[in-house]
């Protein structure tokens, strides 16, 4: 009989478990009883027809749903089947609070993705491999101009052969950008985005990269035969038939992915090709190498010319550096990594700050939640549900927004980071192509689903310290409504402050780098290009007489340049001189003491700089005072000419102009003064410089003026040529565009504020939804009283104004302790801003009159909700 | 409310079980056992099959738990008005059904 009772009480489990608590004793006491009635075989039978009954109608009898509330519906339970239970109630109970589940998805979803998107920034600039096989080997090899100009030429030979046979490296490549445009096709160029680079057929191999359709360059392309094409007035020799490559997204850009044109000549607009260049192949997705280039074209190989290598097997850096000395080599992932260092920390900080604002965001609507939901969970606890099962609904319901949250920040996250890239300058970004990936995503959405689950944990401590009594009776409750209001309050005055620090360091930025920008440099960088010089070097070994004969015929070279390149059709004009706003380490930085009559104190430390007469109208400076002399003047006497900010400095002791003054131990005569002008750097303050005039160009430098348009342009090319006839060994490969120096100067400024608008600008939907939900949960909170004013003959509007300005009180004093932060902020981040105070008035206006209008909106909007209280509904409700 | 045509032709089990309950309200222990000494033995219902068919009669709103129960362990079940409407069209349906078939079994009566 024991037996029977245990078969049937196992039986009755396939009963509907509501239906069997009410029903199971009573059962069994019946079909025991019947099973006694009978005797010996017949009572086997009857024990079988009994448990073979209690099984059969399992499935007809009903299940009561509505005491769900208690735990899952019977049928779930017999073995482990209340998960699928805790997932269904989850979406149930998210899919009843729809607004809040939206907001919530929404605002972790866009922290996540922009997370993610600066840490794929941070991630693909700093610490993410380059994408080539075995790219720890590909070094960057640089033989900078001021050691080759330094060296003696047998040393520099010795060096360029060393590094041409060197063992220690397996594979050598050249590439560059490139510009191979007409001025005609500017516009087409810059529709088209295309981004030219020139590189040494060996390029591909060394950095293991297969072309995606048709075939890679190689060596017959980069030597085929050459014809001379006509310029205007320049003859350049060009590829008869031009072979390139071209990116895989250019080629779905503008030839649709069309595999019929590869090996057949294509029309690009404006490029330098006397017919349309033959594609050879498209190489992989993704692939920019060179600084973001989507042409590659064709240069020689030379063993003796490359900056790109891959080190043999077993041959390690350090024994490359060991063996050439004075040539820089760099990994290339160093080599690629942003030099503005700093505009990533500042990003590193911005992302933190708003990460910290969207987890603001987050506590404060999962808090609202749980308060909101503390009749439930009395209600539930009352009825029997354990205090665990409460919890892994919680904890269900954490997961399923995680999920739909890293779903959409999955989503968003490309676009963001696409655009953060395309608004980072290029100094930081060098061109390299930053993706979010599945480990950025894996490492952001950990990060993000952490702070979910510690989120989950504060309606467990609800859960943990209240007990079901006082939670159904609402005296917990109602402590927890008011304690819940001013948390959300002071939630919503943390996130308006964190927002508004950083739209507050966002306007220092912009400020800055709008004040750096219109700094007067003295000069127009616009048509002026500078051109390294190669320095003098002297013969080491050899007679006195070879010696004298390396002199004289570099000294030859020096006078033959200037006058050469001043003859060039589309130069306007040439001087030699110092290049401002050029800084490299081989340029001297050195002060000199000026002294205006012999013993006396110094009257300034000043720049001195070898310039021929020209080089003021050549940069264009004014010669406020004095004259250019002439040249019989100039070789009977030693000249200089002084800036306006040196002469002030002078006028105290006499007039200026024809003044001996004694700089670096040697006497000049004042010949003029020239405006001042920026030498070194746009945001550091104008100093005292003493140009020294020379007849002879022996500076490092050539300054030269182009003539205005297309001729100017074509003229670039001609210098170099020029250049390489004069100096067939030595010539620089570098031409500078002052504007491109110009440009550079001003890029750290332009990341910062670019960077900080970009987060201050994403902190804002943020603040709309921290806005929006305070206003909501305030309104709901506080239905009754809304309901009573409105049953007392208060206008909705008014009821709506009301809570609008008590939201406005939080958002303003957010923005008060805010802008006070951004004050604070703005004395750590004085170092970097330029002719800007902490307290900026329009750093403070923009704040002001960006967050006040938006939030204004946004608690505008929210209060919309008053008017769907129902005042006879609301009083009605418990 | 439901009609009790709808809930016609009634299960042999179920309409002994509202033609037991129509006379006094009972426990569902005590009901089978009627059940079976009424019909000699040929309805022996098992005791699934028995709460079966109560959890049917009761969600269908023919039974009722007695509010009137003096022993809290056994629930005790009366019949709802529904429920002797529904015994009464199920009674007059069977009645209809002999008559029927007396009309055709008896001898001597021709159907006109």
């Amino acid at each position: 009989m024991k037996v029977f009772r245990t078969l049937y009480r196992l039986a009755l489990r396939a009963w509907p478990r509501d239906f069997r608590t009410r029903h199971q004793d009573e059962a069994l006491q019946m079909a025991e009883a019947r099973v006694r009635e009978e005797a010996g075989l017949r009572r086997a039978l009857r024990a079988a027809r009994e448990l073979g009954n209690a099984l059969r109608v399992a499935p007809a009898l009903p299940s009561y749903r509505r005491v769900a509330i208690v735990g899952p519906p019977a049928g779930h339970t017999a073995f482990g089947g209340a998960m699928p239970f805790a997932l269904r109630l989850a979406v149930r109970t998210l899919s009843r609070q729809r607004t809040l589940t939206v907001a919530v998805i929404t605002t972790v979803g866009l922290a996540v993705a922009t997370n993610t998107a600066l840490f794929s920034i941070f991630d693909g600039l700093l610490f993410r491999p380059l994408p080539f096989p075995g790219a720890d080997r590909i070094v960057h090899v640089d033989f900078p101009a001021e050691i080759r100009r330094a060296l003696p030429p047998a040393e520099v030979r010795l060096l360029t052969s060393m590094l041409g046979e060197t063992t220690l490296i397996e594979l050598r490549a050249s590439a560059a950008p490139a510009a191979l445009f007409l001025e005609e096709g500017a516009a087409a160029v810059r529709d088209w985005d295309l981004r030219p680079a020139r590189v040494s057929p060996g390029l591909f191999t060394l950095l293991g990269i297969q072309p995606m359709a048709g075939r890679l360059l190689t060596a017959e392309d980069a030597s085929g035969p050459r014809d001379s094409a006509t310029f205007g007035d320049r003859i350049e020799s060009v590829f008869r038939s031009p072979v390139i490559l071209i990116s895989y997204e250019l080629w779905q850009a503008h030839f649709g992915g069309d595999l019929g044109i590869i090996g057949t000549p294509i029309e690009l607009p404006g490029m330098l090709f006397q017919r349309g260049p033959v594609l050879a192949g498209v190489l992989p997705r993704g692939f920019d190498f060179p600084g973001g280039a989507n042409i590659w074209i064709p240069t020689r190989d030379a063993s003796d010319r490359f900056d790109l290598a891959r080190l043999a097997p077993g041959a390690s850096i350090e024994q490359l550096r060991a063996a050439l000395p004075g040539i820089r080599i760099t990994p290339l992932r160093e080599h690629v990594r942003p030099a503005g260092a700093f505009a990533l920390g500042v990003l590193l900080a911005a992302t933190g700050l708003l990460v910290l604002v969207a987890w603001v965001q987050v506590a404060a609507l999962l808090f609202a939640r749980a308060v909101g939901r503390a009749t439930e969970i009395g209600v539930r606890l009352a009825l029997g549900a354990t205090r665990f099962r409460i919890a892994r609904q919680f904890a269900m319901e954490g997961v399923l927004v995680a999920g739909a949250a890293l779903l959409l920040a999955w989503t968003l996250a490309p676009a963001i980071t696409a655009t953060a890239v395309a608004l980072l300058p290029e100094t930081t970004t060098r061109g390299q192509s930053v993706a979010p990936d599945v480990r950025t995503l894996a490492f952001a959405g950990l990060v993000s689903l952490a702070g979910v689950l510690v989120l989950t944990l504060v309606p467990i401590d609800i859960i943990r310290r209240s007990s079901p009594l006082a939670l159904v009776r609402g005296v917990l409750f109602e402590n927890m409504r008011q304690g819940a209001a001013r948390t959300r309050t002071l939630m919503l005055v943390t996130q308006i402050c964190i927002t508004a620090i950083l739209m507050y360091m966002a306007g220092l930025s912009a400020q800055s780098y709008s004040r750096v920008s219109a700094v007067d440099l003295g000069f127009d960088p616009g048509r002026l290009v500078g051109i390294p010089m190669p320095a003098l070097s002297m013969l080491v070994g050899g007679s006195e007489d070879d010696r004298r004969a390396s002199q004289k015929r570099q000294m030859q070279q020096f006078a033959e340049s200037l006058p050469a390149i001043q003859a060039l059709p589309g130069v306007a004009a040439a001087a030699s001189g110092r290049l401002p706003l050029y800084a490299t380490a081989n340029l001297s930085d050195q002060r000199f003491d000026v002294v205006a009559e012999s013993d006396t104190p110094p009257i300034a430390s000043a720049r001195v700089d070898d310039v021929t007469p020209d080089y003021p109208s050549v940069l264009g400076l004014r010669v406020t005072e004095g004259r250019v002399p002439s040249p019989s003047e100039l070789s009977s006497d030693r000249w200089a000419f002084v800036n306006e900010a040196l002469a002030r400095q002078l006028a105290h002791a006499g007039p200026v102009v024809g003044r001996i003054i004694t700089v670096n131990k040697r006497q000049r005569r004042v010949a003029g003064v020239v405006s001042d002008f920026v030498v070194a750097r746009p945001d550091q303050s104008v100093e005292p410089v003493v140009l020294d005039l020379t007849q002879a160009a022996q500076s490092a430098f050539m300054l030269v003026k182009l003539e205005p348009g297309l001729v100017g342009d074509r003229a670039v090319a001609a210098i170099r040529t020029t250049l390489d006839r004069i100096w067939p060994d030595r010539a620089s490969r570098e031409i500078v565009h002052l504007s491109a120096l110009a440009n550079t100067a001003t890029a750290d400024y332009r990341s910062r504020a670019t960077l900080l608008t970009l987060i201050g600008l994403l902190c804002l939907p943020l603040a709309v939804t921290g806005v929006t939900g305070a206003l909501s949960y305030g309104i709901q909170q506080r239905k009754r009283e809304i309901a009573i004013s409105v049953a007392v003959g208060a206008a909705p509007n008014r009821v709506r104004r009301r809570l609008v300005r008590q939201a406005l009180i939080a958002v303003g004093s957010g923005l008060i302790v805010g802008t006070i932060g951004g004050i604070l902020m703005g004395r750590f981040m004085s170092a970097f801003l330029f002719q800007v105070g902490a307290a900026d008035p329009f750093a403070i206006g923009t704040t002001v009159t960006v967050l006040l209008p938006i939030a204004c909106v946004a608690a505008w909007c929210a209060s919309r909700r008053v008017a769907t209280i129902d005042p006879a509904l609301a009083l009605r409700e418990p | 409310m439901p009609s009790p045509h709808d809930l016609l032709p009634l299960t042999h089990l179920m309409y002994a079980v509202l033609l037991l309950l129509a006379e006094k309200t009972d426990h569902p222990y005590e009901l089978v056992r009627r059940v079976r000494e009424r019909s000699g033995g040929l309805i022996d219902p098992g005791t699934g099959s028995f709460y079966s068919v109560l959890a049917r009669a009761q969600q269908q709103g023919m039974i009722r738990e007695s509010s009137a129960q003096a022993d809290t362990r056994r629930r005790v079940y009366e019949i709802t008005p529904l429920g002797r409407r529904a015994l009464a069209a199920e009674a007059a349906r069977l009645a209809s059904q002999v008559k029927a078939a007396h009309a055709v079994l008896t001898p001597g009566k021709k159907r006109t």
